[in-house]
């Protein structure tokens, strides 16, 4: 008996000619797991929201065809009911929770319900210990950290032992870390539990392990492929990179998880040589430098000693964990904060790009907020928008507009987090555009946690912790043998080896 | 000893805007901003209000509308030609005073509602609401919880501006609103949704942590109704166009506005916090 | 907030007098002895001065000009006899003084300066010590038919307020700026404020604020900042 059904859905949001899901029949069974995937803007969300009911009770818009959730029609039950039976958990770490603190956020579902007290508690001491985070039943929750926050938001509606768990891109604003802890949290509820679980995600490699089926968008309104995780993996889209170099040297089984992989390329890992290092190019002239930078925020350090150079036509990444200095060396070198010690230079322009890219558009269309730099090089596809609102552009298109807009003719570009909620599609048009850029002659340095877009991007990567920069090179130098920041065909090959395209396989035969 | 139960908090808040808004005698207005500031010392825990700079805008707004539009008063700071349209003639300081007598009310104001947002948790707002006042409650749950959220995102923006190499002032105040304004209206649909998607609303609610009565509420609520009596039988005034300095009030008054401090009396006393109901 | 701003803001401008066909003010006089002379002057214009109420009064009068400061007045109904050649010596001089409600308050500007509107009332005392106060009166009691002056204490007669029950001169029509304030008048039942009697307030102020003060101290020591 499947808990959920779609039939024939089609949907077309208020306003528009286009439908975002055109005919979509499926079913699901208890205790699955299912990704969802596909670009941004192809329909991963409305179709999440279609299981809770926000669509099209919330949104509004044409819906045919049928959505039924554990017996009930989502056309006939209002949200609130649906919310008993399917829990939901957001993108945004701040934007879902209603109260101040975790015990009270977690009471409230189980309020609603009007469930009886010696119950309610009972209830929140159970979820509390599932999800693992009875150390923060007082907090604040705006004291806690984004992995928190997320399975703070997951135990908030596990409360009323719903029989799905619907989450959209829970893991795109939290850094590897954090989202190792909440996909974790995830896969022991599902094996202790049997939750059904539908999850979109970009990062798809994280969570290939223990999905059952995977639902693929390519467009909105084109048809959703519903296949196993080899076969759609296999047939591209968005896929970890084991799978690219899988598809590539013709492995079968296509391999999952990285235990499947190693297994697969135990003859290419003895066989395979050492990575070549790339000649450093001539050194190019200096644009921008912080030595010996030190800064503090009401007494606590968020940099010590930080020194870092940027060259022209150079891109540079900066990585490390959560509260390690990033965004705080970015806005000394922006000129947004005086360091206590040390001193910054600058030569020409610098611009910085914030992690909320929404802080930057205000203007009515996209003309006006990059008309500041006229004839600039635009990132791919701002010209076409335009005519366009910004605010109705999906996040990546957002990301760029506020790129073009902010640091459309600058000679140093400092980014800060861009690839959090890109598809990879979106991430290789920001590094494609973001290379025109280096060698036109801008110096660009970008504080990101993605792994495998700074092995494609990056000339230089530095590493940061504790508001000092420890590790500078090449991407080859410092992204190899290390288990936080080697790429996934690293941690499969090493041997300097980062990106799928770039391993040598034997030739056939 | 417990914490105080949220309706005492809300009785007392009510009589403490009640006093802050009528009393208008500089003497009082003084003596009400101590008994706000201690309470607040001793009631908040780890909130700060990172607004405060607005809220003293806000509270120097109403000298400068005075200043602006009154031409009465005989202590005058300067003249501009009489000719100007509505600002020409004698700029007073009977102007200033007034319009600071009544900044002054709603910088009280702002306090209480900054002591009460420390003390009262949106949960045991929406845990008192009956049921037809669900959405109600939520719009004040929203607004709780936004402001200084939009506050924050303003100075983001503020400083990402300046980094586009954009002048800030007047003009350019619009760039700064507006996406303010935007997010938070997008903040504001997705915390509808996030209720929705909770089932808030949907039927009766029961209350997660249980209604406690004590001496304490009792003694606060005492006082707060003293203050509330004597702020409606005996209301201060302050006329500056009648007369310059402030009257004394009575010593009566004086000390029946005490009582209004009670709250924190009672948390000094006590060994746990403010928060602490169950 | 800014439609309330504006609202307020009109209302205080149009709070403002409106013409009425007779104004009346009232004048009191304290020599030196003791007597007490009082007057009542009425006036079709909006206002007039301090100076002009003296003028009108009928009362005999010496005055002195003083360049851009106006009018000094140096003799009022005789007294002193003669008027000293600078006007005001060292010794006693003609303290000037408003009625503000139930008070007198002392002026801070001379009699040409002081605008007095329908209703309002001046006071003269001719006295070498400073901060000096005079009887309590009102316009009604000194415009109507000849009685004794009511010289009783003021705390149980009948406070009327001093604005008299045509146009009110004082901008205290401005409801929506005032918020919940019904009366802007200082309190009926505030005693008029002698250097005696302030004691009491005051220290029960003081003290309250003191008190306060260590609480908050305990406070913060005990929870730390």
């Amino acid at each position: 008996m499947p808990l959920i059904t779609f039939e024939r859905l089609t949907f077309r949001y208020p306003e528009t000619e286009q439908p975002v899901i055109a005919d979509f029949s499926a079913t699901i069974d208890p205790g699955h797991v299912i990704l969802v995937r596909g670009p941004s803007g192809s329909g991963k969300s409305t179709l999440l929201r279609c299981l809770n009911g926000l669509v099209p009770h919330s949104s509004g818009g044409h819906f045919s065809g049928r959505v039924v959730v554990d017996g009930l029609d989502t056309r006939t039950t209002p949200p609130r009911q649906l919310g008993a039976h399917v829990g939901f958990v957001f993108q945004h770490p701040d934007a879902q929770f209603v109260l101040e603190d975790v015990e009270s956020e977690l009471a409230f579902g189980l309020e609603n319900v009007g469930l009886p007290r010696p119950l309610m508690r009972k209830r929140v001491e159970e979820v509390l210990d599932q999800v693992g985070i009875a150390g923060l039943r007082h907090r604040a929750i705006r004291t806690l950290s984004g992995g928190e926050r997320q399975r703070v938001a997951i135990a908030a509606t596990l409360v009323t032992h719903p029989s799905v768990l619907a989450l959209d891109e829970p893991t795109s604003q939290l850094d590897p870390q954090a989202a190792e802890d909440v996909l974790h949290v995830l896969a022991r509820l599902v094996g202790e539990l049997g939750l059904t679980v539908v999850i979109a995600e970009h990062r798809v490699e994280r969570i290939a392990p223990f999905v059952d089926r995977v639902f693929t968008l390519t467009a909105p309104g084109a048809p959703i492929a519903d296949a196993s995780p080899r076969v759609a993996l296999g047939g591209g889209g968005a896929r970890p990179p084991i799978v690219d170099l899988a598809v590539r040297a013709g492995w079968d089984p296509i391999p999952i998880t990285l235990g499947e992989a190693r297994r697969a390329a135990a003859d290419l890992r003895a066989t395979l040589g050492q990575a070549a290092m790339a000649d450093r190019d001539s050194p190019r002239p200096s644009t921008a430098e912080v030595a010996g930078a030190a800064f503090s925020y009401n007494g606590t350090p968020a940099l010590r000693d930080a020194s870092l150079r940027l060259h022209g036509g150079e891109i540079t990444v900066l990585m490390g964990r959560n509260g390690s200095g990033k965004t705080t060396l970015l806005k000394v070198l922006a000129g947004l904060l005086s360091p206590l010690r040390g001193h910054v230079t600058r030569q020409g322009t610098v611009a910085y790009v914030p992690q909320d890219a929404d802080t930057l558009l205000y203007a009515p269309t996209v003309r006006e907020e990059v008309k500041d730099h006229p004839g600039s090089m635009l990132p791919l596809g701002v010209a076409d928008w335009l005519h366009r609102y910004p605010r109705d552009l999906s996040t990546g298109e957002r990301q760029r507009v506020a790129i073009a807009a902010a640091a459309g003719r600058a000679d140093v570009v400092l980014l800060d987090e861009p690839t959090r909620g890109l598809d990879p599609d979106a991430k290789r048009s920001l590094a494609a555009y973001l290379r025109v850029r280096a060698d036109a002659g801008a110096s660009i340095l970008i504080a990101t946690h993605d792994v495998e877009w700074a092995a494609r991007a990056a000339d230089r990567v530095a590493l940061m912790s504790e508001g000092a920069i420890y590790a500078e090179g090449a991407p080859r130098t410092v992204l190899t043998d290390s288990l936080v920041f080697a790429t996934q065909v690293n941690k499969l090959l090493g041997k300097g080896w980062l990106l799928p395209d770039e391993v040598p396989l034997p030739s056939p035969g | 000893m417990t914490g105080l139960n949220p309706l005492t908090w809300c009785a007392w808040a009510l009589a403490a805007i009640a006093a802050a808004l009528v009393e208008r005698s500089p003497y009082l207005q003084l003596l009400l901003l101590a008994i706000l500031l201690t309470v607040w010392i001793a009631a908040r825990h780890d909130r700060s209000i990172g607004y405060w700079r607005a809220v003293l805008a806000l509270g120097l707004l109403p000298i400068l509308f005075s200043l602006v539009f009154s031409r009465f008063g005989t202590h005058v700071l300067f003249r501009l030609p009489k000719d100007l349209p509505v600002i020409g003639g004698a700029w007073t300081l009977e102007a200033a005073l007034y319009g600071a007598s009544t900044g002054a009310a709603l910088l009280l104001a702002m306090l209480v509602f900054a002591v009460a947002q420390s003390t009262l948790r949106t949960a045991d707002l929406l845990a008192v609401l009956p049921r037809p006042l669900y959405r109600l409650g939520t719009l004040v749950a929203l607004a709780l919880a936004l402001v200084p959220q939009a506050l924050a995102s303003l100075q983001a923006v503020s400083d990402t501006r300046r980094l586009r190499g954009l002048r800030s002032g007047w003009r350019t105040a619009l760039g700064l609103l507006l996406p303010v304004l935007l997010t938070t209206l997008e903040r504001a649909l997705q915390y509808a949704e996030s209720l929705d998607a909770r089932g808030f609303g949907s039927q009766r609610r029961t209350r997660y942590r249980p209604s406690r009565w004590g001496l304490a509420d009792g003694l606060v609520l005492l006082g707060a109704t003293v203050t509330l009596a004597a702020t409606i039988l005996a209301p201060s005034g302050y006329d500056p166009y009648l007369q310059l300095a402030p009257t004394l009030p009575q010593t009566a008054l004086i000390g029946l506005l005490v009582p209004l401090s009670f709250p924190a009396w009672l948390l000094a006393a006590s060994r746990r916090h403010a928060l602490d109901h169950v | 907030m800014a439609a309330v701003g504006l609202v307020g803001a009109a209302a205080v401008v149009l709070g403002h007098p409106a013409h009425a066909a007779v104004h009346r003010a009232g004048l009191v006089i304290e020599h030196a002895s003791g007597r007490l002379v009082t007057r009542c002057v009425t006036f079709v214009e909006d206002h007039i001065s301090g100076f002009a109420l003296i003028q009108r009064s009928g009362l005999s009068y010496q005055a002195q000009s003083y360049g851009s400061m106006g009018q000094a007045i140096c003799q009022v109904d005789g007294e002193p006899s003669p008027v000293l050649a600078n006007c005001l010596g060292t010794g006693p001089y003609w303290q000037y003084l408003h009625r503000a409600g139930t008070r007198w308050v002392p002026s801070q500007l001379g009699a040409s300066e002081w605008i007095l509107h329908d209703g309002d009332m001046d006071g003269w005392h001719y006295t070498d010590r400073a901060g000096q106060s005079l009887p309590a009166f009102t316009v009604e009691q000194i415009c109507a038919p000849p009685s004794r002056p009511a010289a009783s204490t003021p705390s149980g007669s009948t406070l009327q307020p001093t604005a008299a029950p045509t146009s009110s001169p004082s901008p205290s029509s401005s409801p929506v700026l005032r918020g919940a304030v019904p009366t802007v008048t200082p309190t009926p039942s505030a005693r008029p404020a002698s250097p005696s009697s302030a004691a009491g307030p005051l220290g029960v102020l003081g003290g309250s604020l003191l008190v306060l003060a260590g609480l908050s101290a305990w406070n913060l020591l005990r929870r730390g900042p």
